[in-house]
Order: structure tokens, then C-alpha cells, then sequence
């Protein structure tokens, strides 16, 4: 072979390996630009309200039943459900948490594993929901599952912006029990906590699960 | 004095009906479903059915097992579930009435000791007419997936 042929083989080996590069990044890019383009896309047929813009969570401070700080910080890396509730809640409340006990059980994922879910039982009762309380009651349902409380003027800062809602029935005089009422919404956080959908009751473990799978899909881990 | 005796007849007869009351309603699938170990409540579910012909009306709600049982209706208001105590339960002639997981449902406050999967605890219902009627809840898990069929 002479030079002249070895340098135009070089030069058709360069071109080559320019296009197969080129191709490739194309690729990459064209799959980068679908990743962020879903971000503001909602996957269709789905029993949610999902949000075409995502809502970054503004800081608030709770904490975990384990007494740790709960804010939008332990909130990234991986997908939340919260559920805002209280103990002293006789139907509601242990009703959704079974149901979302059930729909852990079909998930393909476990703890540990990429685009598992974590589960959040916030108490809108502080008063009465101390997080000695709250952690038997919620791992009850699911070791995983994490109850948060904190307070009142804390928890505000997190309902006001998803638009949760919650509010007091006057003392029964006799007992001086109380009543609360609250939203029974599921609410989704994506990894970079950020507010991405709102579930609504009644609730089917099957339903949710499938939910949750598109979603998680669509926007990724 | 026979227009009073005629008048307490005509009463003895619009009673008769309602002295069998308690035989009259029929009360099934009556559950509760377990409760976390520190639960104050807990709930119980149960149908209702009046195949008499007087409506029939509870009032009252107790179990031994518990400090107090209140009938309670949820409702969704402005975005939240609402719950409120019943002080009246019809049950209409020929119609039954569920209580149910996310509806209607029994408060039941303050257990004694904690009841788990399988034990049962009773309950009496209190009727218009002061006749009574006792029923018992059992405790599961989940409710019977035969219970619809």
C-alpha cells in the first residue's frame, strides 16, 4: 500500500468515526431534548391531575418520626407520596394507608432500588400527634412508610403551597375531643422536589400503582 | 270510658310493629379493621336492612369494648373530607343503609385493650322505641373479598 493510500484511509477511517460521532451525539442530544421536553408534558390517560410545570417545593421545616429534619432537602433524590391525615382519624386516614400499603406491594421496585417511592404521612393534628405516636401508627401499615409533624406556622408553609387544606371542629364540651378535617389528596413530589400531581380519593391500590409507573416513566427516576 | 280504650288500642296497634323491631332489622357483614397499636379509634362498618314496614331510627350506640360509638358521615366540602356525628340513623322500610370505608361509617372511641385480627367485640344499637338490638363486629384484616358475592 502506498502513503497516498494509507493517508486517504486514514482520512476515510477519520471521516467515519466523525460521522458515527456526530450520529451519536445527535442521539444523545435528540434523547436529552425528549427528557426535558416531557418535563413540561403531561403522559395522557392518567386517573391524576398532573402539573405541566412542576412546582419547586419553598422551604419548610418538619420533622421525621424519627426526629430528623424533614424539608424539601429530604425530599430529593427519589419519588414522595404525602398523604396529610391524623391519628385519631377513624376512616380516612387508616383506609388510604392500607390501600397505599397494597399498592407498595405491587411495585416492582423495593427500598433501595432506582425509582422506588417513599411514602409521607403528614399530620395535620400536631396537638395530639407526637412523633412517638406517629411512628408506630404509621409503620403499622408499612415499615417504610414515615410520619412527619412539626409545628402548626411549619406545616402551613408545606400545605399553603400544594393547596392542601386542613381546619378544626369545635371541642365536644363533654369530651373535649376534637374533629379535623383536611384534604384527602395524594400528593406526588418528583425527585428534585418538586410538586408533580394530585391524586384524589376514593383510592385503588392497582389504579395507583399504574399511576404512579406511568408518571414515574414519563419524567424518569 | 270507651273512647279511651279505643284510642289505647289503636296505640297498641300502631306499636305492635315496632315491638319487634329488634327481629325485624337485619344486620350483616358487621367488621372493623385492625388498628395500629396506639390508635385511640377505630372503625367499624356494617349494613343495615329494614325488610319491616316502619322505618326504623337508631339513636343510640354503645359497646362494652369501647368508651363511646358515634355514627359518623363523611362528606367532601370545599376539598376536604368533612366528618361529622350523626345523632339519627333511618333505616327506611324495605331499604338498607352501609357503612362503609370512606362513607358512613362507626366511631369507635377509646378501645379498652387493643383488639387485633380475628377477635369480636359487640355492639348495641338503640332504636326510636327504645328496643335494642346487638350485634358483633369482628376484626380483620381487610374486608371478606367474598362479602359482595
Amino acid at each position: 500500500m502506498s502513503n497516498t493510500n494509507r493517508t486517504s484511509l486514514k482520512k476515510s477511517i477519520g471521516m467515519l468515526l466523525l460521522v458515527l460521532a456526530s450520529v451519536a451525539l445527535g442521539f444523545w442530544a435528540s434523547q436529552q431534548f425528549l427528557i426535558s421536553s416531557n418535563d413540561t408534558k403531561i403522559p395522557p390517560g392518567l386517573d391524576a391531575t398532573v402539573l405541566p410545570h412542576a412546582r419547586v417545593l419553598q422551604p419548610f421545616a418538619l420533622k421525621d418520626h424519627d426526629g430528623n429534619p424533614f424539608t424539601p432537602e429530604q425530599l430529593k433524590g427519589h419519588w414522595s407520596f404525602m398523604f396529610f391525615g391524623f391519628t385519631n382519624c377513624p376512616d380516612v386516614c387508616p383506609t388510604t394507608l392500607k390501600t397505599m400499603q397494597d399498592m407498595w406491594r405491587q411495585l416492582p421496585t423495593k427500598a433501595g432500588d432506582a425509582g422506588h417511592p417513599k411514602l409521607y404521612f403528614v399530620s395535620v393534628d400536631p396537638e395530639r400527634d407526637k412523633l412517638d405516636t406517629l411512628k408506630p401508627y404509621v409503620t403499622y401499615f408499612n415499615k417504610e412508610f414515615v410520619g412527619v409533624a412539626g409545628p402548626l406556622n411549619e406545616l402551613d408553609k408545606l400545605t399553603n403551597q400544594i393547596g392542601v387544606l386542613y381546619g378544626y371542629e369545635d371541642r365536644d364540651e363533654e369530651t373535649k375531643d376534637y374533629v379535623v378535617n383536611h384534604s384527602a389528596q395524594l400528593i406526588l413530589i418528583d425527585p428534585q422536589a418538586r410538586m408533580r400531581a394530585v391524586i384524589s380519593p376514593p383510592f385503588d391500590a392497582s389504579i395507583l400503582a399504574q399511576t404512579y409507573k406511568t408518571i414515574r416513566l414519563f419524567y424518569g427516576n | 270510658m270507651p273512647n279511651l280504650k279505643l284510642i289505647s288500642f289503636i296505640c297498641a296497634l300502631s306499636f305492635f310493629p315496632t315491638v319487634f323491631a329488634a327481629e325485624v332489622l337485619k344486620i350483616d357483614n358487621a367488621w372493623s379493621p385492625e388498628a395500629p397499636p396506639v390508635a385511640k379509634v377505630m372503625a367499624g362498618y356494617v349494613t343495615f336492612s329494614n325488610p319491616g314496614k316502619t322505618p326504623q331510627t337508631i339513636v343510640f350506640s354503645s359497646s362494652p369494648n369501647f368508651s363511646r360509638v358515634e355514627i359518623h358521615e363523611m362528606e367532601h366540602k370545599d376539598g376536604m373530607m368533612r366528618m361529622y356525628r350523626l345523632q339519627h340513623l333511618i333505616i327506611d322500610e324495605g331499604k338498607s343503609v352501609s357503612l362503609e370505608p370512606g362513607g358512613k361509617h362507626l366511631m369507635l372511641i377509646g378501645p379498652k385493650q387493643r383488639l387485633t385480627n380475628g377477635a369480636q367485640f359487640p355492639v348495641t344499637f338503640e332504636f326510636m322505641d327504645g328496643t335494642k338490638q346487638t350485634v358483633n363486629f369482628k376484626v380483620m384484616l381487610e374486608q371478606d373479598s367474598n362479602h359482595h358475592h
